[in-house]
């Protein structure tokens, strides 16, 4: 097996390990995480609901996937009611995201729980295979194919958007600013 | 170059002198506001980190709609700490269950909407702001810093302008027009947009009716709905509040990402299929199909105005054997007016449940459907599962007149009568 040469590794925002690759339409609901395990779970924490990561399409990523890993997704990303559960199990999984297309809500959807990605990479699928050797940088929005020695580059995130998700999203920001500005200790 | 109203309200409280699509912004919101399901989670949190002290708790608004009243001792205890935190914050405008309704009819039933303002919230469907020239954004997962610090980053959506013209047939409503138009919109078309109605059919198309235009746009992913204030809406907020508002209007050389002009006139009534609303087809292409529970309510069905279309087909007819026909007036002032009417009386007499003002059936916590049902309603999603068994059930969502036609029927119907929008 290719992928089981593979060393995954997370260096700030460099992202190396298997790449994960899937469709178009993957949900929200339903798909990034069921709604049923999350209604009865009540649970928002990214440890926590790593394990129940697209379990309804790829059981086996949450048990397989490591942090530095790369989930790559065509168009309509987690599309549907704005549930932060599926993006904060992907923060806790410690992958990066390639998304080729998703509506502004999936967006800041995923700053608010602090998964780094590079968005609206067109044609990514293109150029990469599930289970290639794959590194990105989501601060450059530099993606090599490391199976196949490709390497292209996407627009991406401003930076003060790579500062939320570095602060662990929309609580850690807030927690961040509270500091600065006196409301709480530091 | 002129701006479009959404523009110039971002302008102002993001004090800017004027601001363009893309711009990042802090502004700084006339209310936020959060209703039962997530003020506690966040009060809570907040609390937790050492915040004692909201930004500016006069411009919170909390309000207890989804489970109305509490169903089980769970919900008693969310509905406790509620009114814990709002006492220990202070809170301005708390909507207790003795005095309450759907938060997105409230806000402007209370006046907290007001022409020009600008509101952000925890829920998507704030949107029904805009039928008063209000701006409401969810900022959903942002919400406790608007409450701890009065701002967080905001990208200036673009305008999408929808010119609705011509009187529409018996049986169509506002919700046939927003559900038709919009299916004229590609997925890109609406994405993190706000979807701005005129034409003469918004002119004279009632509040109510503004409300649904403005409430349904969120599930094609437009970011808000929004109708210019005319008149008509600031004399509504002058007769509900004393507060003070500037109206911000689009400027006639405003730049808007896509004009889409639709003919009202045309159209037949429409409803949204399975599984999701943007599945627009013609109420007649799918009549006939058994019906086992019907519901007029929610924040995107439950106006006065959708209550008196429903009676119009309601009136000297019984709801069908084995159908369950629900009602839920929107709000508590709502509940009222109806009854004033005799609406209220018309709806038990043919055999009609009236529910609790709230958000009712419409996620499903309360008259879930069972496995292999079937359920048109006026409410806002029709995902699997959103109102209980996701096993073979069925949700189409409709005018609170084909509704209440179906549930006479027994079988989806075509609605055939028209009471003035």
């Amino acid at each position: 097996m290719a992928n089981s040469k593979i060393t995954s590794k997370r260096d700030g925002w460099i992202f190396e390990g298997r790449c994960w690759k899937f469709g178009d339409n993957v949900p929200n609901d339903g798909g990034l995480m069921d709604k049923d395990v999350m209604s009865q779970l009540l649970e928002y924490k990214p440890k926590t609901l790593a394990p129940l990561v697209l379990n309804n399409i790829r059981p086996e990523l949450a048990k397989e996937a490591k942090p530095g890993d790369i989930l790559v997704f065509g168009k309509r990303f987690a599309h549907g009611n704005p549930h932060i559960q599926g993006s904060l199990g992907m923060q806790g999984l410690g992958v990066g995201l390639i998304i080729e297309g998703m509506q502004r809500t999936t967006y800041r959807l995923l700053i608010s729980a602090g998964v780094p990605f590079i968005p609206y990479a067109d044609n990514i699928r293109d150029f990469v295979e599930d289970g290639d050797h794959v590194r990105m940088n989501a601060e450059t929005g530099d993606v090599e194919n490391l199976t196949s020695g490709k390497k292209v580059s996407f627009e991406p995130l401003p930076s003060f958007l790579l500062e939320v998700i570095e602060a662990g999203g929309s609580q850690g920001h807030l927690d961040k600013r509270l500091r600065e500005e006196g409301k709480i200790p530091a | 170059m002129g701006a479009t109203a959404a523009e110039k309200i971002l302008a102002r409280v993001g004090r800017k002198k004027s601001v363009k699509p893309g711009d990042i912004v802090y502004p700084e919101p006339d209310f936020i506001i959060m209703h039962d399901l997530h003020a506690h989670i966040f009060l809570r949190e907040l609390w937790e980190k050492g915040v004692k002290e909201l930004w500016k708790p006069e411009r919170v608004m909390v309000v207890i709609d989804h489970r109305v009243p509490a169903h089980n001792v769970k919900t008693a205890g969310v509905h406790q700490e509620i009114r814990d935190w709002v006492d220990k914050f202070n809170i301005g405008h708390f909507f207790d269950i003795n005095d309450t309704g759907i938060t997105h009819m409230l806000q402007i039933e209370r006046g907290i909407a007001r022409p020009g303002n600008f509101i952000v919230a925890k829920d998507v469907h704030c949107s029904n702001a805009g039928a008063v020239g209000s701006l409401a954004l969810p900022l959903i997962y942002d919400i406790p810093a608007f409450l701890a610090l009065g701002s967080a980053w905001v990208r200036v959506p673009e305008t999408v302008r929808i010119n609705l013209n011509g009187q529409a047939k018996p049986g169509v409503y506002a919700r046939d027009v927003v559900q038709a138009s919009l299916a004229q919109l590609g997925y890109e078309d609406a994405d993190y947009r706000v979807i701005e109605f005129g034409g003469d059919y918004v002119d004279q198309l009632s509040l109510d009716g503004r409300q649904i235009l403005c409430n349904v746009v969120i599930e094609s992913g437009a970011k808000s709905g929004f109708t210019n204030p005319d008149q008509k809406a600031c004399d509504y907020i002058k007769s509900v509040t004393d507060e003070p508002f500037e109206p911000a209007v689009s400027d006639p050389d405003a730049t808007y990402a896509l004009v889409l002009e639709f003919d009202v006139a045309a159209l037949d009534p429409q409803l949204a299929a399975p599984p999701s609303p943007d599945n627009i087809v013609s109420v007649a292409s799918v009549a006939g199909k058994t019906v086992n529970q019907a519901f007029v309510g929610s924040c995107a069905g439950g106006t006065l105005q959708d209550l008196r279309q429903a009676a119009a087909e309601l009136k000297g007819r019984r709801v069908a054997s084995g159908v369950r026909l629900l009602i839920a007036p929107s709000t508590q002032r709502t509940m009222n007016l109806a009854t004033q009417e005799g609406l209220v009386e018309l709806f038990t007499q043919s055999g009609a449940t009236v529910l609790p003002p709230g958000c009712s059936a419409c996620a499903g916590s309360v008259a879930p459907i069972a496995d292999g049902e079937l359920c048109i309603s006026t409410s806002t999603r029709n995902e699997p599962g959103r109102m209980g068994s996701k096993v073979d059930t069925e949700i189409y969502l409709a005018n609170a007149a084909t509704v209440a036609a179906s549930a006479v029927a027994g079988k989806i119907t075509v609605p055939t009568t028209k009471v003035a929008e």
